[in-house]
């Protein structure tokens, strides 16, 4: 399995892994302080009669969405367009979380923490994933070119 | 005679025979982004054998010329045919999208419930299209402006805390903003394509279809004001992630849109999509703030 799983990661662009690093630092900032001493999960609990109190799960959902989007095209490049799909869903979850639960925070700015940074580089870190995997340009090798002549002339 | 009635098929044949194999593609380029490029640029460029660039090289002798500085430089027709190479890469590419739907059961899934042919079809010549779009906005605005809310291109913010209570100009005022922003975004994707790919074609008919990419949007709406009217309205989580899934839907359209009907490779059209949704998504930010 991890051989496996090392020998699909050498032939992958190292760009994807941002989108990696971005999905760790997403739910890692779950856990983390943000505007105050408290981590999400800790917010989650103190406002549990609070019908909008699951938007504070959002950074984790997004997270692992986002996480299982960049690991689909570390594994099956072919599938590109799917795997930025599920980032999108991702990185929606995000918005939404920050427009619902940031901005309203907002006075809070002069007292952020940890979460928020780590938040903040995890959702940029997983656009830039986006972008690039959009903008790159897969250029076959000749090599590769040859071979596949001549497989073609063989059959 | 016969001869001069076959020559210029014999022309066409090695025009084209000379742009058959992608090693010879990749020459042409390398000079005609360059301007020239020396044998051993090809042999670094490349990664091949001398053997097979001398190869190749023959093949090109009608597009490619060696000046006395022993460099390549394209011969007039090469300078044609490097053009053509470039200006119809993307349109080649466009049509590859319809091959990469069937393989993914995930977009085909989401693509079953759209009417998608009325995205390629001509809507002048399929009058239902275009009932249906305008259909599409004037329902959007009315229930943008039942439920109260804002829009910004595909976000959506309440505008009050008792929507149901807002009087009837400020609902007004409201659809007319859901109106404005879909006329935005249909000027924004334009002057995209145009700014970053220099596309102008079938503007006026993804103008007519464009009510389809606003089908999801619809949708959500639909649900949303169901949701307020039953005063289900605590099921935020419900509602959010509802609309998150209409959001991507709607992109995956406008992106479809694009690359079908400008020739876009669907990846291009898709970094279009994504300037826009996150550009709208800063500019509500900064609104709320």
């Amino acid at each position: 399995m991890l051989t496996s799983f090392l020998s699909k990661a050498k032939e992958v662009n190292y760009f994807s892994y941002i989108g990696v690093i971005g999905g760790i630092f997403v739910i890692l900032s779950e856990f983390l302080p943000w505007f105050s001493d408290n981590n999400l999960i800790l917010i989650f609990i103190l406002s549990a009669f609070d019908p909008d109190a699951f938007v504070y799960f959002f950074p984790l959902m997004s997270g692992i969405i986002c996480l299982s989007g960049s690991f689909l095209y570390i594994f099956r490049q072919d599938l590109k367009i799917n795997s930025i799909i599920i980032q999108l869903i991702g990185l929606g979850f995000n918005t939404i979380f920050i427009l619902d639960f940031i901005v309203n925070q907002i006075v809070f700015i002069l007292t952020i923490q940890l979460g928020f940074y780590f938040f903040i580089v995890g959702f940029s870190l997983i656009f830039i994933e986006i972008i690039t995997k959009l903008t790159w340009k897969e250029e076959i090798p000749v090599n590769q070119i040859e071979e596949k002549e001549n497989t073609q002339i063989e059959e | 005679m016969d001869s001069e009635r076959k020559e210029p098929n014999h022309k066409e044949e090695d025009f084209y025979s000379a742009l058959s194999h992608e090693i010879r593609r990749k020459m042409l380029k390398i000079i005609g982004e360059q301007g020239y490029s020396s044998f051993t640029n090809f042999k670094k460029i490349l990664g091949a054998s001398t053997g097979t660039i001398y190869h190749h090289l023959e093949a090109l002798k009608d597009l490619i010329f060696q000046e006395k500085n022993k460099k390549y430089y394209l011969t007039t027709l090469g300078s044609h045919a490097y053009k053509f190479l470039d200006s119809n890469i993307d349109s080649i590419e466009s049509t590859k999208i319809s091959e990469k739907e069937i393989k993914s059961p995930f977009l085909r899934g989401i693509l079953s419930f759209t009417p998608k042919k009325m995205l390629l079809e001509n809507p002048r010549e399929n009058i239902l299209t275009i009932v249906i779009s305008i259909s599409v906005m004037i329902t959007g605005a009315i229930l943008a402006g039942l439920s109260g809310l804002n829009t910004c291109i595909l976000f959506f913010q309440d505008s009050v805390e008792f929507p149901l209570l807002l009087d009837p100009y400020s609902k007004f005022i409201l659809g007319l903003i859901f109106v404005l922003n879909y006329l935005i975004f249909y000027s924004l994707i334009e002057l995209f394509s145009w700014l970053f790919y220099k596309k102008s074609e079938n503007s006026f008919k993804i103008f007519l279809n464009f009510g389809l990419v606003y089908f999801p949007i619809l949708i959500y709406l639909i649900i949303h004001t169901i949701l307020l009217i039953l005063d289900l309205s605590y099921l935020t989580i419900l509602d959010n992630s509802l609309l998150i899934f209409f959001q991507v839907w709607s992109l995956w359209l406008v992106t479809y849109n694009l690359s079908v009907n400008k020739y876009i490779k669907i990846e291009r059209a898709l970094i279009i999509s994504l300037v826009i949704h996150y550009g709208a998504f800063i500019a509500l930010f900064l609104i709320s703030l």
